[in-house]
């Protein structure tokens, strides 16, 4: 398993969100709320899955509600990629 | 991190989602009031089809229980206690009462686990010897709280969990996932998710290119929300009321091979059933299905 920084999380963010969205991704806000772009509830989920797939770690169920925007979620991703990777 | 789920949703939703909310403006001179028990899984917004076609001088009102802070969490995360039906129905049945809903007879209708809620509502009304308060009960493709349909989470099928799950994704994008009969049938979950993945692209349901991980989180967070509401129904096994409950069954139910769904067992008048088409997630979207409701909800039905 390989350490993901919270650059290359935000960065795989973006560019899955301007996919699903059909925008450049110069035009995600990663200070946005997830909840304010528009996605519904199953793109979110499916993301979250494609997200999860791609770190090699599942992330707790909670964790978009803690971590409510791309900038906040990939300091996350990249504190449990760290404990991951210690673990192994 | 020091917030716990409930305290995270609720900053998430906000402060202005409410239990009990009026569906349009205030009509204290309102002939008819409808109370809708919605129990997530798809928008509230789901009920505009029906509750549009209601007449003018209606009064639709939602009790949303996705607002209720510790069911929705204990949908994302299976190891939080959950929220029994009595406790749902009274904080409903609390929030009625405070809006004076309670003052007047109204409708009450609950789609598919908002269903039982409702029936325990009405069994606490007629125990505060309101029962003609509640002058229909009508339940939507719910499964009655009996004993027959308890079932352990083990008991639950994959193959019926698949196609439940199915009518779901449809449903979210307003249209019909069409599978072979049978397709599901002998299939676990890992297979059986590879099937709804080729057919939901195909048919356009979901984009070119979802991941099986990506159908794969999304069925857990399905069956997460479906074993919930089992874990809130544990234990509740209501007695009978004096009145008729209203069946609405759609096409593509939850149960077909169950004609009543359980709910003659609690009723003490013979149930009242309307067929109607669309599926348990589509029903409430369906034109013909909103225009039966609709029909009901306006001509009313003999419940006591």
């Amino acid at each position: 398993m390989q350490r993901v920084t919270a650059e290359e999380a935000r960065a795989w963010l973006v560019e899955k969100l301007a996919i699903r969205l059909g925008v450049g991704p110069e035009q995600i806000d990663v200070e946005r709320y997830f909840d304010e772009f528009d996605l519904d509830s199953t793109e979110a989920l499916i993301l979250a899955g494609e997200l999860e797939k791609w770190l090699g770690f599942e992330l707790e169920a909670t964790a978009l509600w803690y971590h409510p925007t791309i900038a906040a979620l990939s300091e996350h991703i990249a504190e449990e990629s760290d404990r991951h990777v210690a673990a192994a | 991190m020091s917030q716990r789920p409930e305290q995270a949703v609720r900053r998430q939703r906000g402060p202005e989602q409410r239990l009990l909310t009026p569906l349009g403006p205030p009509r204290p001179d309102a002939a008819r009031t409808v109370v809708a028990v919605h129990p997530g899984a798809l928008p509230a917004g789901v009920w505009q089809t029906a509750l549009a076609r209601l007449p003018e001088d209606g009064a639709p009102h939602l009790l949303d229980l996705g607002t209720v802070p510790e069911y929705f969490a204990a949908a994302l995360v299976p190891t939080l206690s959950v929220i029994g039906v009595r406790e749902l129905a009274e904080r409903c049945l609390t929030e009625l009462t405070e809006a004076g809903l309670t003052e007047r007879p109204f409708t009450l209708v609950g789609w598919s686990f908002g269903g039982v809620v409702a029936y325990e509502i009405a069994a606490r009304l007629d125990g505060q010897g309101l029962g003609d308060r509640v002058e229909d009960l009508v339940v939507l493709d719910s499964i009655a709280p009996v004993a027959a349909f308890q079932r352990p989470e083990e008991e639950l099928r994959p193959a019926m969990l698949l196609g439940w799950f199915a009518m779901y994704l449809g449903a979210k994008r307003r249209r019909r996932l069409t599978l072979a009969p049978g397709a599901l049938e002998g299939l676990g979950e890992q297979d059986g998710l590879g099937v709804l993945l080729t057919e939901a692209t195909a048919q356009g349901v979901l984009p070119d290119g979802t991941e099986p991980a990506g159908l794969r989180k999304l069925y857990t967070a399905f069956h997460t929300g479906l074993v919930r509401n089992n874990r809130c129904t544990v234990g509740y096994l209501p007695a009978p009321l004096d009145r008729t409950v209203t069946v609405v069954k759609p096409e593509g139910s939850l149960l077909p091979d169950s004609p009543d769904l359980g709910w003659t067992e609690l009723s003490g008048r013979p149930i009242r059933r309307l067929p109607v088409p669309g599926d348990h997630y589509t029903m409430l979207q369906e034109p013909e299905t909103a225009d039966a409701l609709a029909a009901l909800l306006t001509t009313g039905s003999p419940t006591r």
